[in-house]
């Protein structure tokens, strides 16, 4: 029975970005990412994960300081 | 009460109350999903921080046609694979993925492929003439002998046993596979 590698993994997912995946390739992947979503669990730590990622977002979006000269 | 699609309007004007709002909301299912996804924290983390902030930067051309929290997740899967396609660059990475992903995307494989060969059974055995269809589906669904299928039809054993021979040689790469995958699964 085949069994895919990493290397054969690897070129799925460059065929899938670059959107030369086959129908099979594309359905493989899909469903990998379906179960994902079915799957999910919140994790216990999710709350404060999320305030840090939230720092780093705000700082990342906050209008840029404006030096001003004496 | 504020509701998501009025979010979508005061963060296209730039209100970060809003915006956080949006994250707050989304959050957990978006973190869970790319950690499921990708196995690793701070991996996901990258993957919906990013998501964000290309949302944020895009904010006045946003053009949402749905809701937004399928906007959320259509953005999160595709940047989680991006964030693969990185991963696998990162040769002290590899090992989780052959632990974490592999499995799972290969039990999908097998599945897939177990559909695709009873298919092709169905389909070649579609093209078999009706008579050699009939006993064949006889033979291996009905579990009848030879002699009570030759008996039902009124047919002799031996026209009946060249039939099923027939059935077999067009069958017989597609069973095969088929029996492999029934091993497997079960």
């Amino acid at each position: 029975m085949f069994r895919m590698n990493i290397t054969q993994f690897k070129r799925l997912v460059n065929n899938y970005l670059s959107g030369n995946a086959s129908r099979k390739e594309a359905t493989l992947l899909n469903k990998y990412l379906d179960k994902a979503w079915e799957e999910k669990q919140i994790p216990s730590d999710a709350e404060a994960q999320g305030e840090g990622v939230w720092n780093q977002i705000r700082l990342e979006i906050a209008p840029p300081v404006r030096s001003i000269r004496v | 009460m504020l509701h998501a699609h009025d979010d979508i309007a005061l963060i296209r004007t730039g209100d970060q109350k809003a915006f956080e709002r949006c994250f707050n909301r989304h959050w957990p299912d978006l973190y869970a999903f790319a950690l499921k996804i990708l196995g690793n924290k701070d991996d996901a983390k990258d993957v919906v921080q990013l998501v964000y902030i290309s949302l944020w930067a895009r904010k006045e051309k946003l053009n949402i046609t749905g809701s937004l929290e399928s906007y959320l997740h259509q953005a999160v899967r595709f940047q989680s694979i991006k964030k693969l396609k990185e991963i696998m660059n990162r040769p002290e990475e590899l090992d989780r993925v052959q632990e974490y992903i592999m499995p799972v995307l290969n039990d999908i494989w097998e599945k897939m492929e177990s559909v695709d060969v009873f298919k092709e059974i169905d389909t070649q055995l579609a093209a078999l003439p009706d008579k050699t269809k009939q006993i064949f589906l006889l033979s291996r669904r009905q579990h009848l002998s030879i002699t009570e299928i030759a008996a039902q039809l009124n047919l002799s054993e031996k026209t009946v046993r060249n039939q099923l021979h027939i059935a077999l040689k067009t069958l017989r790469h597609h069973i095969a596979m088929a029996i492999v995958l029934a091993e497997i699964i079960c």
